[in-house]
């Protein structure tokens, strides 16, 4: 995406012009209320780079990036989006008046791409007035809103505009640049206010000074076109990240579709639900007997009904914030039978995982969660994933594979990346230089010998 | 002789192979002279232009992945096997993707060929100016060869005899008899040259200079006038195995000058009794262990603590296959086949271990000795005849639906960890319009369900679709399984 402050000026020019000419007596006022909202959030905006650990080709390096963030407590809490600081090992944060200020990472959450960092202020120096939190609920389309942040790493930059959407809906499959699911749970505000990479993590300000929503993604290919995560959202998974470090969220192993055209099959016109289209195995769900193409009613009492996709995330989200374990009444129409259900639900686990790097054999590996095991299709969740191979390593020699799922190190069971960590700490202070791994390549076994590639 | 030529792999042999040649095996008599070698090329051509053939035929072909597959004319050579009129042609037919203009054709993985290999309007012209229109019968997947019936009535056609026994040397003299595309011809072009390479198993067959500008399907044979080899296409270096990206191969095609110089032959043995082989309803099946293997190097083996330094690991036992018969299981080291040990010690030997097995045939008893946890084992596996693959799976193309599917098979039962029973079918090429699709179907997808009904496979799918004709419905609602996951999406179908 190329960044066009030409095309900016002269978009929020000809915006100041059309008003000035037509109404002049509201431009008036519509300016007076850019600068006072503006002047409310400024003070608390800080920029985020953070320093983090990527992995390629089948090594560890460090990278940096840029983003937007926003004081929004006391404490000297900052939101930002997940995939700008959610895997910082570092944090380098500018605040607005240009100071550079030490903070850490108290918590990340993917699903919904919220970050929350703490301030390390020098003793004695005051904390900026944070910003007011405001209702996403109450906006409407049409609504004058303003981001605020780095675009570009261009430190304290505004762009304006309108509220295009509060209801899009980005399907469940979306992914963060780091291949993490997101957006589940929440549907998007859509803006034409100017959203480049580096605003990501910046507030989305509403006319009172009230921030409405973090910036998190332009699109690719467009322009005009920018999202931001509503603050509702935002305000409840910060409290979770702040109390738990994570968010904890219930699950049932269900997926759903709208009806939409599907309405006619499910004999759906007169009974409102949303029809499931997968039930995990091994899922609570599955436990009690629901299958895909039932179509769910209600849940805990509430009438449960998606005619269109961006009725889903409620839906998720309403699982989801469901306590861990509870035991929870649903409603299922099957055909023209309507079954009351008792469904307990269990914790949702981590999505994603982490990576790890295995120099001296030259790759570098990522735990399977169920999710993952669930996406490429894999009969379980045992062992760990290569996810990078170093090009003429030791691993690479040995014919190790990118994909390949390590089950076995020297013929005992791998079952987790902390467990081949812990082997490779033995085998690399050892003195053996040879380690056979056992993996599977989509179905088949392979036996990989790797000779160890140490320096000395 | 045979392990002797695995060495000699083709990229390595060349100008030094040529110079180590040791005498040509079978050759009646010393290099002829000059004049006599005209006589006997005459020869040969007038032998042969009444077996080779030009085989036209119409296919839905895609040049790349990013057009649309359009429906051309192509040719490809042949050679009559049978006095009834059963013309042999390469495989490549079926993969027209593989294929560039003015016929020099290149094989690729069958994941990267997306092509549509339905063939129709088929015309075999024969040299002596006849044209009949012929019909496609059947391919031998194992020998990599499709047969042609020609609808020409009563008349006798005069075959070619692949020969057990044929074998050639690097080096040694050989004739390419290929023919020479429009407008020149077709016509036969009779061509001097030399085994270049003999390449190792699997892909056991000749390199051979020639100049002919589609030498798919030409006859490699001795001065002698014996067939050596059948040309069953050109190949080329493949870029770098890692890569994951079709596009990477297709740039070779695209960047690949007419005519490289150079053929591969598969050797006459392969084709023996290709008549006979010829499938009446079925593709010909070879003899099947079912299994996948891995070499057992010395290292692993040392490694592993084996007391056996070469064999077979096996990384997986298909199900219901003559191995699980047998009692093989994953992890399991073959290393004895009848009374022999098993010398695999390299991938690369693998190809001759799984060639024993092709040609034992259905029925054959294979007794195995195998290592499990250490101790020495025996089975005893009788051979089957091989499963159908998604490669030459059954398709079904449903034109209302915009949708093609092909039949379940033990391959993508296999990668994709289901269960033998499984029910359903194949999405090859999903419909474009559909609606309620939250994953997007996508070829591989498995349709379990349409409509009310359950589609346990082909002939089911075709029993609802016969019922959906009669009521034309104006949507149609598929529900398909992705692995673990499951979606519903509806098509609007033409009933035009």
């Amino acid at each position: 995406m190329s960044f066009d402050t030409k095309k900016l000026s002269l978009w929020l020019g000809s915006v100041a012009a059309l008003v000035l000419g037509v109404a002049p007596v509201t431009a008036q006022t519509l300016q007076e209320q850019i600068l006072a909202a503006r002047d409310k959030v400024t003070p608390a905006l800080v920029n985020v780079q953070p320093i983090t650990d990527v992995y390629s080709s089948g090594e560890r390096r460090s990278a940096t990036g840029v983003g937007s963030g926003f004081i929004f407590d006391n404490e000297g809490h900052v939101l930002t989006n997940y995939h700008v600081a959610g895997k910082a090992k570092r944090l380098i944060i500018t605040m607005s008046n240009k100071q550079r200020v030490p903070g850490v990472l108290v918590g990340g959450d993917p699903l919904t791409d919220i970050a929350v960092l703490k301030l390390e202020l020098p003793v004695g120096q005051v904390l900026p007035t944070p910003v007011a939190l405001g209702d996403s609920d109450a906006l409407d389309v049409g609504e004058y809103v303003m981001a605020l942040g780095s675009p570009l790493a261009l430190q304290r930059s505004l762009s304006f505009g309108v509220v295009s959407s509060k209801d899009r809906y980005l399907p469940d499959s979306f992914k963060l640049p780091s291949g993490e699911k997101t957006g589940s749970f929440n549907t998007w505000i859509q803006t034409d206010a100017a959203i480049n990479p580096g605003n990501s993590g910046g507030p989305l300000v509403n006319l009172r000074g009230e921030v409405v929503g973090v910036n998190a993604r332009g699109a690719f290919g467009a322009s005009s076109i920018g999202f931001a995560i509503p603050v509702n959202i935002v305000r409840e998974v910060a409290k979770q990240l702040i109390d738990n470090g994570h968010v904890p969220r219930s699950w049932l192993g269900l997926t759903f579709q709208p009806r939409e055209e599907l309405a006619q099959y499910f004999e759906a016109d007169s009974v409102p639900g949303v029809v499931i289209r997968s039930v995990e195995p091994d899922s609570p769900a599955e436990r009690v007997g629901i299958r895909a193409g039932d179509m769910l009613l209600s849940y805990r009492g509430e009438r449960t009904s998606a005619q269109f996709t961006e009725e889903l995330p409620g839906i998720y989200k309403r699982i989801a914030d469901t306590p861990i374990g509870s035991d929870v009444d649903v409603a299922i129409a099957r055909g023209r039978d309507v079954l009351e259900l008792r469904v307990t639900t269990e914790e949702r686990g981590q999505s994603s995982s982490d990576e790890m790097e295995y120099e001296s054999w030259g790759f570098t590996a990522r735990g399977i969660t169920r999710e993952l095991a669930l996406e490429f299709n894999l009969p379980d969740s045992t062992g760990v994933f290569v996810a990078g191979v170093k090009p003429n390593g030791a691993a690479f020699r040995a014919q190790l594979f990118p994909g390949d799922r390590i089950v076995a190190i020297d013929e005992a069971p791998v079952a987790s990346l902390d467990q081949l960590g812990a082997s490779y700490r033995e085998y690399d202070s050892g003195e053996r230089e040879k380690v056979l791994l056992t993996v599977m390549r989509r179905h088949s076994r392979r036996w990989i010998l790797i000779e160890a590639n140490y320096a000395n | 002789m045979r392990t002797e030529l695995l060495g000699a792999f083709f990229l390595l042999a060349g100008i030094a192979g040529v110079a180590a040649a040791p005498a040509p095996a079978s050759p009646a008599s010393p290099p002829a002279p000059i004049d006599e070698t005209a006589d006997r090329l005459e020869a040969l051509e007038k032998r042969y232009k009444q077996s080779l053939v030009q085989v036209r035929y119409r296919q839905q072909v895609s040049r790349s992945t990013a057009e649309p597959p359009a429906e051309e004319e192509l040719t490809t050579t042949g050679v009559i096997v049978s006095p009834t009129g059963i013309v042999m042609v390469s495989a490549m037919i079926y993969e027209p993707f593989n294929q560039v203009p003015h016929g020099v054709g290149i094989r690729f993985p069958a994941s990267v060929s997306r092509a549509d290999a339905t063939i129709s309007e088929a015309r075999i012209l024969l040299l002596d100016g006849t044209e009949y229109p012929a019909t496609l019968i059947g391919r031998d997947p194992d020998a990599d060869v499709a047969f042609f019936r020609i609808d020409g009535g009563e008349r006798e056609f005069t075959p070619v005899s692949f020969g057990a026994e044929a074998d050639a040397s690097v080096g040694e003299q050989v004739v390419v008899l290929s023919l020479l595309p429009e407008p020149i011809g077709p016509a036969v072009a009779v061509e001097l040259s030399r085994v270049q390479a003999v390449t190792p198993l699997p892909q056991a067959g000749y390199m051979v200079s020639t100049g002919a500008p589609d030498p798919v399907g030409s006859l490699v044979v001795s001065l002698d006038g014996t067939i050596i080899g059948f040309m069953d296409a050109l190949t080329v270096p493949v870029p770098d195995t890692r890569s994951r990206n079709p596009l990477a191969f297709l740039s070779v095609i695209r960047d690949l000058p007419k005519g490289v110089g150079r053929g591969f032959a598969r050797p006459a043995r392969d084709f023996v009794d290709a008549s006979a082989r010829i499938p009446e309803t079925d593709p010909v099946r070879r003899g099947w262990l079912g299994v996948e293997m891995q070499a057992l190097t010395s290292d692993l083996a040392e490694h592993m603590g084996l007391s056996a330094a070469s064999g077979i690991l096996l990384g997986y036992v298909y199900r219901n296959s003559p191995a699980e018969k047998a009692g093989l299981q994953v992890g399991d080291v073959l290393v004895e086949l009848g009374e022999e040990p098993i010398a695999v010690s390299r991938e690369e030997d693998i190809g001759a271990f799984a060639e024993t097995v092709l040609r034992a045939g259905v029925d054959s008893e294979l007794s195995l000795g195998y290592l499990r946890d250490g101790a020495r084992q025996s089975a005893t596996a009788v051979l089957e005849p091989a499963p159908i693959s998604a490669r030459e799976a059954e398709t079904l193309k449903v034109g209302e639906l915009d949708l093609t599917v092909r039949a379940l098979t033990y391959d993508y039962l296999a990668t994709s960890f289901l269960d033998p029973d499984q029910k359903g079918v194949v999405i090859v090429q999903p419909p474009v319009a559909v609606s309620s699709n939250p994953n997007r179907v996508a070829p591989g997808d498995l349709l379990v369900r349409v409509g009310e009904r359950a589609v346990d496979d082909l002939d089911s799918l075709r029993v609802v679709i016969e019922e959906i004709r009669t009521t034309q419905p104006d949507e149609v609602v598929i529900f398909v399984e992705r692995g673990r996951e499951s979606f519903f999406f509806a098509v609007k179908p033409d009933w035009s």
